[in-house]
């Protein structure tokens, strides 16, 4: 190599340094903040950890004991986190676009208000959120939902909502729902607003007659880029959500696991039990489950 | 399959004539059990009437309204027109008499374990306490407290005393609940117990929500019935029966008064309680019939009946009172007839019994001796099966668990031992299954790359080509593009003749074949048909006639609408529109096999997901073959189901009119055959 001249293609790959230089700052944020830990994650799932003594290698133990031995995690944790990203999954999906569309109805000022209003709760912190909501599923006849429905008849003594195991699930998927408008939201909103005006013009030239044929004709085949990613995102939102059960029932492991997802069982077994090989284990599994959630959805809004 | 029909119809042949000759000499009712699906079977007989006491020695009763079997072993009875309780042994003979002249009405009785004797007296309005001797130790009137309630009457008909001596008063016309007095003090009231509860309909609630208070307090008020009858175990819980109340009529409360079961079937009319020695319970109501539950208010037998006045043993008129001596035989006061009747049980049933209580004690490996001889009189009472599996399901032996379990349509009991059971399966294998997907995973990989590379098989492929490029074969492959593209998709079979009568008939057959696949073959816990039972043929009708009475009626109305389509192209657009049930339906089956209750919701989401988007390629499918606006169709919806219910209501007519005149022929032919006959 030394003695030959430099061809075409290596004098370009030497341009591109400039560029690697500039990429540089976040590629090393990148690595030590994210590729490293899941490295050293994938790593642990295979010994048996306890932050103290040097892990010990256990070959694939971790993952059989997942499959076969841990009745908790196939019994609740998975079942609820299962049906927990499939409700909130699409659901909190299709609410972000329904509202982004509405939103991009309106004139501006309103809009700028109402998409703050919309989009706070899943900046808002998740204790202040709980406390709100604390409130209207107390437990006692003060509560808001049980007096009214004490008011009106429907029951007659007080459920506490957020302990009784038939109830935490559903009341933790109803506020992700609502909380659900995120950066997805933001993103379908821009991708609204940002549709070429001229294919609406034309659109109604053609015949389209009211603006639901404008959102399946146009709209969605115009923000399929933006949909995408409002779709990943809420893919991994709703499966490393996990603090909702446990902030509203005020105990991890929630109780009889209702509100169980499996980050709260990756934090019962990493940070109060210490079994952070068991831990590292669960969270690969995670990160797989995820990973295959979102292959299926690029599959589904990449086009054709 | 036929095999194991033809197993089952012998069996239950087997079963109906071995049975009934035993029995029917001498019994003058039918047994009935539940089984495991839920349905009323006829069983042997469980308790065979023994005699009767129509007197106490020679004072014949007058109007015995309550009795109570003490644990002295004699029978209390009280007699409301006599004003007196009479104690006679279980043989009848006359012992002694309390009361006299004391009491005026007395409509309840209860013996504690030391002999004092408690009577409800609904005339004197009191509860009279009368000691061994017979001479009354107390009294006690209406509690003095607000809390019972200032306009409120006392009227105790019917006691029950715990063991610490504080009474549970059923109290007429008092709809709080069971009146609690304790002895404190010359009887102080402890409070309301038990009450039953209203339920309100949404109509009630929706009036409730919007009327005023001064409007509401003018509508009928809603009023919790009063409890029949009570009685007490030996552990203090409270069994209380109520007329009409559904699945509440019997309840087991506890000392806080929160009710502890919720039993399978009840009667209308429930009149007496009682416990047996194996925390069983009997429940008998007003007209007769005798039904007795286990600890947890599954029931095991209903016998008996209302006496069609040929004054049998064993038949009743009007049940007032029920109770169990120590031998388990069963004393049933019946106030028409004035007389006790006695049952006993038989062998049968005292197996079953013991059974019972060894596994109430968590004794399950004992109970399964008495289990297998009951199990060998009677194999197919589901009850047995269901224990004999839990049983084993505590023994943890899940095979023979997830045996009796499906035999006994123990669904809870099943999903748990099958848990187990796939557990143990997937411990074995993991490490095998994870081997066997890689290898799959490469063995496709490397097919694929020498597919690409050596152009391997090319030959084979170029003929399964020409095949999946015929018509029909793109005919059949457009039900694919069809389900993901339903616009483009009708469009298609508008104008580009994409579809054909046979395709969409092809589509149609694999629909009702994937219903009757999903009908009997999906797992135990996803199935709710009836083992051995098939209705092939009302099951494939009911798919044809509700789909071609739907199609031909959106015919009909989309004609006279302006509706764009023909008959072919809506055909065909319907039947395609079941694609995605053709399409997920199978893998939704087969997962069904393995799945348990713990993971059902899979099926439940896979089941909303089809019909969801059948419901949308439906609407769709009408909309753009028609070239309707959404507003049009949902018209054009509402109008095909009146028209499907108009033409059910001809086809009914036409029904009536044909049957009338057949009978009519009939009956002509008949008659003439006699006159010219004779």
């Amino acid at each position: 190599m030394a003695g030959r001249r430099k061809t075409k293609i290596a004098k370009r790959e030497n341009a591109n340094r400039s560029a690697y230089g500039f990429l540089a700052p976040y590629i090393i944020a990148f690595s030590v903040f994210i590729i490293i830990p899941i490295v050293i994650a994938i790593g642990l799932s295979f010994t048996s950890f306890n932050t103290i003594e040097t892990p010990k290698f256990v070959g694939f133990l971790n993952y059989i004991n997942l499959l076969t031995q841990d009745d908790v995690f196939m019994q609740k944790v998975l079942p609820n986190t299962i049906v927990y990203a499939l409700i909130v999954g699409p659901g909190g999906y299709v609410l972000s676009f329904l509202l982004a569309w509405a939103l991009a109805q309106l004139s501006s000022v309103p809009r700028t208000i109402f998409a703050i209003v919309i989009y706070s709760p899943s900046i808002t912190g998740l204790t202040a959120m709980t406390v709100l909501w604390r409130v209207i599923f107390a437990g006692d006849q003060l509560g808001y939902l049980n007096y009214y429905l004490m008011k009106w008849g429907i029951l007659d003594e007080p459920i506490i909502w957020l302990i009784n195991a038939n109830y935490l699930l559903p009341i933790m998927i109803i506020i992700a729902l609502w909380s659900s408008m995120g950066v997805g939201f933001l993103a379908m909103l821009a991708g609204i607003l940002n549709a070429d005006e001229e294919l609406y013009e034309a659109a109604a030239i053609d015949g389209v007659k009211n603006r639901f044929q404008e959102m399946i004709y146009i709209t969605i085949p115009t923000i399929k880029p933006q949909m995408l990613f409002g779709a990943v995102m809420a893919i991994v939102n709703t499966f490393s959500n996990g603090a909702i059960g446990v902030q509203l029932s005020g105990a991890n492991p929630t109780p009889n696991y209702a509100g169980q997802l499996m980050v709260n069982h990756i934090e019962d077994y990493g940070f109060l039990r210490y079994e952070m090989g068991y831990a590292a284990a669960v969270s690969v599994v995670l990160l797989l489950i995820v990973y295959v959630f979102s292959k299926v959805a690029k599959k589904l809004f990449a086009g054709d | 399959m036929k095999k194991r029909i033809i197993t089952a119809i012998l069996s239950i042949l087997m079963f109906v004539l071995m049975v009934p000759e035993t029995v029917y000499a001498e019994v003058p009712y039918k047994t009935y059990t539940v089984d495991g699906y839920g349905y009323v079977t006829e069983t042997q007989t469980a308790y065979t009437p023994l005699g009767s006491i129509t007197k106490a020695g020679d004072i014949s009763f007058q109007n015995p309204v309550d009795m109570m079997i003490a644990e002295d072993g004699l029978i209390y009875i009280a007699d409301s027109l006599a004003g007196v309780i009479l104690v006679c042994d279980l043989d009848g003979e006359y012992v002694r008499t309390i009361g006299e002249g004391i009491l005026t009405n007395p409509t309840g009785v209860y013996v504690t374990e030391n002999n004092f004797v408690y009577v409800a007296d609904k005339g004197a309005k009191k509860v009279v306490v009368f000691d061994e001797n017979g001479e009354v130790s107390a009294e006690y009137g209406k509690p003095d407290s607000i809390i019972y309630g200032d306009k409120l009457d006392f009227k105790p008909m019917k006691i029950a005393v715990n063991k610490s001596g504080s009474m549970y008063i059923i109290c007429e016309g008092n709809t709080n609940g069971i009146v609690q007095i304790s002895p404190v003090d010359g009887g102080s009231f402890l409070g309301y117990f038990g009450t039953n509860y209203t339920s309100l309909n949404p109509f009630q609630i929706l009036q409730r929500m919007i009327l005023t208070d001064a409007q509401r307090a003018r509508m009928l008020s809603n009023i919790p019935s009063t409890p029949t009858n009570l009685t007490i175990d030996d552990d203090g819980l409270i069994y209380t029966v109520t007329q009409g109340d559904g699945l509440h009529s019997l309840k087991k409360l506890n000392i806080a008064g929160n009710n502890l079961i919720e039993p399978d079937t009840s009667d209308e009319l429930p009149a007496a309680v009682a416990t047996g020695n194996y925390e069983n319970i009997f429940v008998a109501s007003n007209d007769g019939y005798i039904y007795e539950y286990n600890s947890d208010g599954e029931l095991l037998f209903v016998f008996g009946g209302r006496d069609d006045g040929r004054y049998r043993i064993g038949l009743c008129s009007k049940v007032e009172a029920v109770d169990v001596d120590v031998n388990d035989h069963l004393y049933v006061l019946d106030s028409e007839k004035k007389q006790i009747h006695i049952f006993e049980p038989t062998e049968f049933t005292n197996l079953l019994h013991q059974a019972l209580y060894l596994y109430s004690k968590g004794r399950y490996t004992e109970s399964k001796e008495p289990l297998t001889q009951v199990l060998s009189m009677n194999s197919l009472f589901d009850y047995a099966n269901k224990a004999m599996g839990r049983a084993y399901l505590q023994e943890e032996n899940y095979t023979e668990a997830l045996k009796y379990a499906k035999l006994a349509k123990d669904y809870d009991g099943y999903s748990d031992s099958f848990w187990e059971v796939r557990n143990v399966w997937i411990r074995k294998n993991v490490v095998t299954a994870a081997i066997v997907i890689i290898a799959v995973v490469l063995a496709i990989k490397l097919v694929q790359y020498f597919l690409a590379k050596k152009k391997w098989g090319k030959k084979e492929s170029g003929a399964l080509k020409q095949f999946f490029n015929t018509i029909f074969m793109q005919r059949i492959r457009y039900g694919g593009y069809f389900m993901k593209h339903p616009i483009d998709g009708c469009y298609g079979v508008r104008r580009e003749g994409k579809a054909s009568y046979l395709c969409a008939n092809l589509m149609l057959a694999a629909y009702i074949l994937l219903t009757i696949i999903t009908k009997y073959f999906s797992g135990f816990l996803f199935k709710n048909v009836r083992e051995g039972r098939y209705d092939l043929i009302s099951d494939i009708g009911t798919v044809l006639i509700v789909f071609f009475a739907l199609t031909a009626c959106n015919y009909l109305v989309v004609t006279i609408n302006d509706g764009e389509g023909r008959l072919k192209e809506l055909y065909c657009a319907y039947a395609y529109s079941l694609m995605p049930y053709i399409m997920i339906q199978p893998f939704l089956i087969i997962i069904s096999n393995v799945l348990t209750d713990n993971e059902q919701f899979l099926i439940q989401f896979g089941n909303t997901f089809i019909k969801t988007w059948m419901v949308i390629l439906l609407f769709l499918s009408m909309k753009e073959i028609n070239n309707y606006t959404v507003k049009e169709t949902i018209k054009i919806i509402l109008l095909t189901a009146f028209t499907v219910l108009i033409a059910a209501l001809l086809v009914f007519i036409l029904y009536v009119l044909f049957s009338q005149v057949s009978d009519f022929v009939i009956t002509l032919g008949r008659e003439a055959v006699y006159r010219i006959g004779s």
